[in-house]
């Protein structure tokens, strides 16, 4: 199964880099590769190329999350949002574009650091208990979209471009951001695959972890750090992709079973079938291009009431 | 080795929970904890595990303080069997396997999926290893949750309820898994309200009440029409079958 998953990233690579609205097509692109430096072909392969790696990045990145957060919360409808990491971003991104600051670096800058702040502050509101901690996610959550509805009420010009930054897509990818996003998915991913076994021990309750020897604040302050830090590096780099992170962990879910061991790698490697073709559809549905983020949404959604209604007649059976 | 609760008094928003408990338990017995739904039997065991902080007195493991050890420490000396589980789709072996989690650093190695596969087999449940823990029943459950215990390699047992909502041939199925546990070495202490159970497995009896120890002792000395309804509030005849004890509870108080 992980070699079919494999071998389907591999060729959704290929194709979201075969594919695009230049009319530029597989031959040509592999003519590029050969080294064919005849028009503006390497410029293409360039741009499709660091396009397809930071889906790729992304996409692990939040399903990794996805997966930590739904086990450590033990929550199907956790998502690497819950604790305010995308609100949180976004109001620093529409800062950076509503002060001039709109150049890449500027939001990739503010969006990540705003981001970081928000779960630390959500983390020491709800400091000790599950429950708080959610609520604390879900109160600065709504208390911060407020913010950036406020801040594009008041944008003018920029209004779009505040916009589509949060409705998420990698079409102003450059190889800075795939370097950002790559260095926060190396640390985040390695810390919560170190953990994927602690993770399991969740599954059975606090106290059952408790009673094996796991520290449960210890992971906890651990996980929610890891996740911080993808989802921060994630939406900084892309704006705010919905979904991503609960359909293909549950879709994994379905597939491999409960073990993080298995089922964490599993949907990483999921999310990298999946993202690359996201992105392709994004490119190619309509003339000029949508938001990933809108796409995930539309697919998302419905395939998410799939899965509960599923759940729910597997539970009456 | 040796367990000693000394003086152990626990408050959790100004009442008084545990007020003044001591005991201690070897190796090779089982003790149990007696007593009525909400009389502090599982706040015993937690705080012996080291979950709850005394706010006066102290749990000690041959001498140290078991609560200043840290939680990592004590799953490596007690197994500590919480009353209530999730539902988790993981195999029964998997689950077994997570007994082994004081030992591990990442992920189990061959020698500690061996050790869960043996300690199946010693709870007759290797027949399940692949199965999804979710299926089975209550018992089955509560095998495999003491075969994961047995994984834990500890001299010490802290089992709340362990046969709550089982039928009654899986509660004497796992009263004697304990049992031979017990005299394998292991020292057990085990919450339950089931009268009559713990008299026939039980060497020493803790009749808790309020959250204090008011009768202590072998079985034969403390179970009296008196002892039970002071602590059950129900008026009982005692009748000795066979040379064991049997409580028959005939009205409440």
């Amino acid at each position: 199964m992980f070699t079919v998953l494999g071998i389907a990233g591999i060729l959704s690579f290929i194709v979201s880099i075969s594919i695009g609205s230049s009319g530029i097509g597989i031959m040509e692109i592999f003519r590029g590769l050969n080294g064919d430096y005849s028009g503006n072909i390497q410029n293409i392969l360039d741009y499709r190329l660091r396009r397809a790696v930071l889906a790729v990045l992304v996409g692990v990145s939040l399903s990794s999350s996805g997966c930590a957060m739904q086990s450590l919360f033990r929550n199907p409808l956790a998502d690497p949002y819950i604790l305010g990491v995308s609100s949180g971003a976004s109001v620093g991104a529409a800062i950076a574009i509503l002060s001039g600051h709109g150049s890449s670096t500027g939001i990739i800058t503010l969006a990540f650091i705003s981001a970081l702040i928000t779960v630390y502050a959500v983390y020491a509101l709800g400091k000790g208990s599950t429950y708080f901690l959610i609520l604390a996610g879900i109160a600065m959550a709504t208390f911060l979209s407020g913010v950036t509805s406020f801040l594009i009420y008041i944008s003018g010009e920029s209004l779009r471009n505040v916009l589509f930054w949060i409705m998420g897509g990698f079409w102003t990818a450059n190889w800075m951001k795939v370097k950002i996003a790559f260095v926060t998915a190396i640390f985040g991913v390695s810390v919560i695959i170190y953990n994927s076994w602690r993770l399991n021990a969740l599954l059975l309750g606090d106290e059952h972890a408790m009673s094996i020897g796991v520290d449960i604040r210890r992971l906890k302050r651990a996980i929610i750090s890891a996740t911080a830090l993808l989802t921060a590096g994630a939406v900084s780099v892309s704006g705010v992709i919905g979904f991503v992170g609960i359909i293909i962990p549950h879709t994994a879910r379905l597939i491999f079973g409960e073990d993080n061991r298995v089922l964490i790698p599993a949907s990483m490697l999921l999310s990298a079938v999946f993202m690359p073709a996201v992105d392709v559809a994004a490119r190619v549905s309509v003339p000029g291009e949508i938001p990933v983020g809108i796409i995930t949404a539309l697919l998302g959604a419905p395939f998410f009431i799939y899965l509960l209604r599923r759940r729910r007649y597997e539970n009456q059976g | 080795m040796k367990i000693r609760v000394e003086d152990v008094e626990i408050e959790l928003g100004g009442r008084k929970i545990l007020d003044g408990i001591e005991f201690e338990i070897r190796r090779g017995e089982f003790v149990t904890l007696l007593g009525p739904n909400g009389s502090g039997k599982s706040t015993i065991l937690r705080t012996i595990f080291g979950i709850l902080k005394p706010s006066r007195g102290a749990v000690y493991l041959n001498g140290s303080e078991i609560n200043r050890m840290g939680i990592e420490n004590s799953a490596r000396v007690m197994g500590y069997l919480p009353q209530e589980h999730s539902e988790t789709n993981l195999s029964v072996l998997d689950v077994t396997l997570l007994g082994r989690t004081p030992y591990i650093n990442i992920n189990p190695g061959k020698s500690d999926y061996e050790m869960a596969r043996n300690a199946l087999k010693l709870v007759g449940m290797e027949k399940f290893s692949n199965r999804k823990f979710s299926e089975l029943s209550g018992g089955e459950r509560q095998k495999v949750m003491l075969a994961r215990i047995f994984c834990q390699e500890t001299d010490f047992m802290l089992l709340d309820e362990p046969t709550a909502h089982l039928d009654i041939r899986s509660q004497i199925e796992i009263l004697e898994i304990i049992r031979r546990m017990v005299e394998s070495g292991k020292a057990a202490i085990v919450a339950m309200h089931d009268i009559n159970l713990a008299l026939s497995f039980s060497d020493r009896v803790l009749m808790v009440k309020n959250g204090k120890i008011i009768h202590a002792g072998k079985p034969d000395d403390i179970i009296r029409p008196e002892t039970i309804l002071n602590v059950f509030g129900v008026r009982a005849e005692i009748v000795k079958e066979n040379g064991r004890l049997v409580v028959v509870p005939v009205g409440i108080e």
